[in-house]
């Protein structure tokens, strides 16, 4: 049921674009941290460099609403594989996100302000598998759409926006994404 | 108009995407050794009797992870696996990851790779053994991944680079891959095959009833062998692969247990006291002996598959009538005695040989 949902709000998103960007703050950023991916035998997590790249919309400066549309990138550094040298796994998985939430400002601090965000929305997930048995391979990509959900603590100050960010994806994911970020208004 | 073309390829995209991430899961990529060109690699199954991809659950096997496994001579465990939860600690489902790639998952760790691909192996055996009718138990056993086994002084398994089958306990074991450097014991076919013999052994010579077994222990070490050795023999059937241990272990190791090669018996391991490896007894050379000439009759006798599942039935009537004492050739008598007469006097013929040590002991259904 997430998928024609996901699809609706995609295309919304996508439509209020071109209007609400010459009323309200565009701003690129980046983020790096950890991933953490619980491990198949039940037993403990992995944890891996977690990237992301966003372009965020905040309504909140024209609009007087504490809404924030962002379109993000995420994906991490994992790479399968425990030192069987006949047998090797390999798999790489990106997630375009496209979310809207709410981007809530609590207090003023040190000549900015510290806020909380929160956002949802569908994400196209990439995922390519490498399996190599001795000298051959198979590879397979597969790409599906998924939920994805951020929470993050956010400072503001002038045209800067940091924050640190909680991200998860749903279903067929068991990553966990904790990133520190930074964006710029354009 | 340009537009609205742009629109419409896009939502096409989007639908086809949908179509991809939506439907069932049929059949897991898993790794095989594909019996023609003898070379491993990725193969699409479906695997009829497994419920839950994500915990590798079902009717044959059921996986776990991160157990410590009690194995003792003072273990509490009773038969068919009654109090297996005072030998395991700490066992935790396993959780797959994989994506669905059309109508098949494609397993995207290395550990979900082995887990599958280890169903896989175990259901081709179980199926096999269903079609001969042996045995079926309704439960599934467990099998524990990478399980932390405590040194004992009595512990005469490997705890790294093996897999294994814990009777009475009714459990398997894959243990970590350290030192091996080609196909992991969790990959290979007939190595997972061997074990699930192991299994219906269990059901079928011992009745399921070994915990309060009296034996000498002589008795057992040759039983032990032939336990190996029709492991190994119903393996190679089962992956039509005499050589299928080549594929992880050494060189070495692995010619000792090639089927393909003929052995004979040897005059010392009659008592059951030789061979021995690191000082304790080897069952592994008698019961290629046993396997080894079970492989080079199976083309002549259609039906000696069905001859060694009743062997195990009768040896198991013997040793509860005649107080559990086995001496070496009575499971190949008994595999005899199920042979039509033609048929046996063939085999007689094949075996008097390789049997010579105690061909004394086959006078009675060997003339």
């Amino acid at each position: 049921m997430i998928a024609p949902h996901g699809l609706a709000v995609l295309t919304a998103l996508l439509s209020m674009v071109p209007a609400a960007a010459a009323a309200a703050d565009l701003e690129v950023g980046v983020g790096v941290g950890a991933s953490l991916r619980s491990n198949s035998t039940g037993v403990g997590v992995t944890p891996a460099i977690g990237l992301s790249a966003n372009l965020g919309l905040r309504l909140c400066a024209e609009l007087d609403l504490p809404l924030r549309l962002e379109a993000m990138f995420l994906t991490d550094t994992f790479s399968g594989g425990d030192g069987v040298a006949a047998v090797e796994l390999k798999s790489w998985q990106g997630e375009l996100g496209a979310l809207a939430g709410i981007d809530l400002g609590l207090l003023d601090l040190a000549g900015g302000h510290l806020g909380v965000e929160a956002l949802l929305g569908p994400a196209l997930r990439i995922t390519t598998v490498t399996i190599r048995v001795r000298e051959e391979k198979d590879i397979s990509t597969v790409t599906n759409i998924a939920g994805m959900g951020v929470f993050g603590i956010v400072y503001g100050r002038g045209a800067w926006r940091f924050s640190l960010r909680g991200v998860a994806s749903a279903p067929e994911s068991r990553l966990v994404y904790m990133l520190a970020g930074a964006g710029v208004q354009l | 108009m340009r537009a609205d073309g742009y629109q419409q390829h896009y939502v096409a995209m989007l639908a086809v995407t949908l179509m991809i991430g939506c439907g069932e899961v049929h059949r897991v990529r898993v790794i095989d050794r594909i019996e023609r060109s003898g070379r491993f690699t990725t193969v699409d199954k479906p695997l009829p009797t497994l419920d839950s991809i994500d915990h590798v659950r079902g009717s044959v096997v059921e996986m776990f992870g991160g157990a410590s496994i009690r194995i003792d001579s003072a273990n509490p465990a009773r038969d068919r696996g009654v109090n297996r939860d005072q030998l395991v600690s700490h066992p935790e489902s396993v959780q797959t990851s994989w994506v669905k790639d059309g109508e098949v998952a494609v397993p995207t760790d290395i550990a979900s790779l082995l887990l599958l691909s280890a169903y896989a192996h175990f259901e081709r055996a179980a199926v096999y053994f269903s079609e001969l009718d042996s045995i079926v138990t309704e439960n599934s056993a467990p099998c524990f991944y990478d399980p932390h086994i405590p040194i004992s002084d009595d512990l005469t398994v490997s705890t790294v680079d093996n897999a294994a089958y814990v009777p009475i306990a009714d459990l398997f074991l894959i243990m970590r891959t350290e030192k091996l450097g080609d196909i992991p014991l969790a990959l290979n076919p007939g190595v997972l095959a061997h074990e699930y013999a192991h299994r219906v052994f269990y059901y079928e010579l011992w009745g399921a009833e070994l915990a309060d077994v009296e034996m000498d222990p002589l008795a057992a070490n040759l039983l032990g062998a032939v336990d190996e050795g029709v492991a190994d023999y119903f393996a190679a059937r089962i992956v039509n692969d005499p050589q299928f241990t080549s594929h992880s272990l050494d060189e070495t190791a692995a010619a000792a247990r090639d089927l393909s090669t003929p052995r004979q018996l040897e005059v010392a391991w009659l008592d059951g006291t030789k061979p021995t490896k690191s000082g304790v007894y080897d069952p592994y050379p008698l019961g290629t002996v046993l396997a080894a000439n079970l492989w080079h009759l199976v083309d002549a006798i259609a039906d000696l598959d069905t001859a060694v599942l009743a062997a195990q039935r009768s040896v198991r009537i013997d040793l509860s009538t005649h107080g559990f004492t086995y001496q070496v050739g009575d499971f190949e008598i008994a595999l005899l005695q199920h042979l039509d007469e033609s048929t046996r006097i063939y085999a007689c013929a094949e075996l008097e040989y390789t049997y010579a040590a105690a061909w004394n002991r086959f006078s009675g259904v060997c003339l």
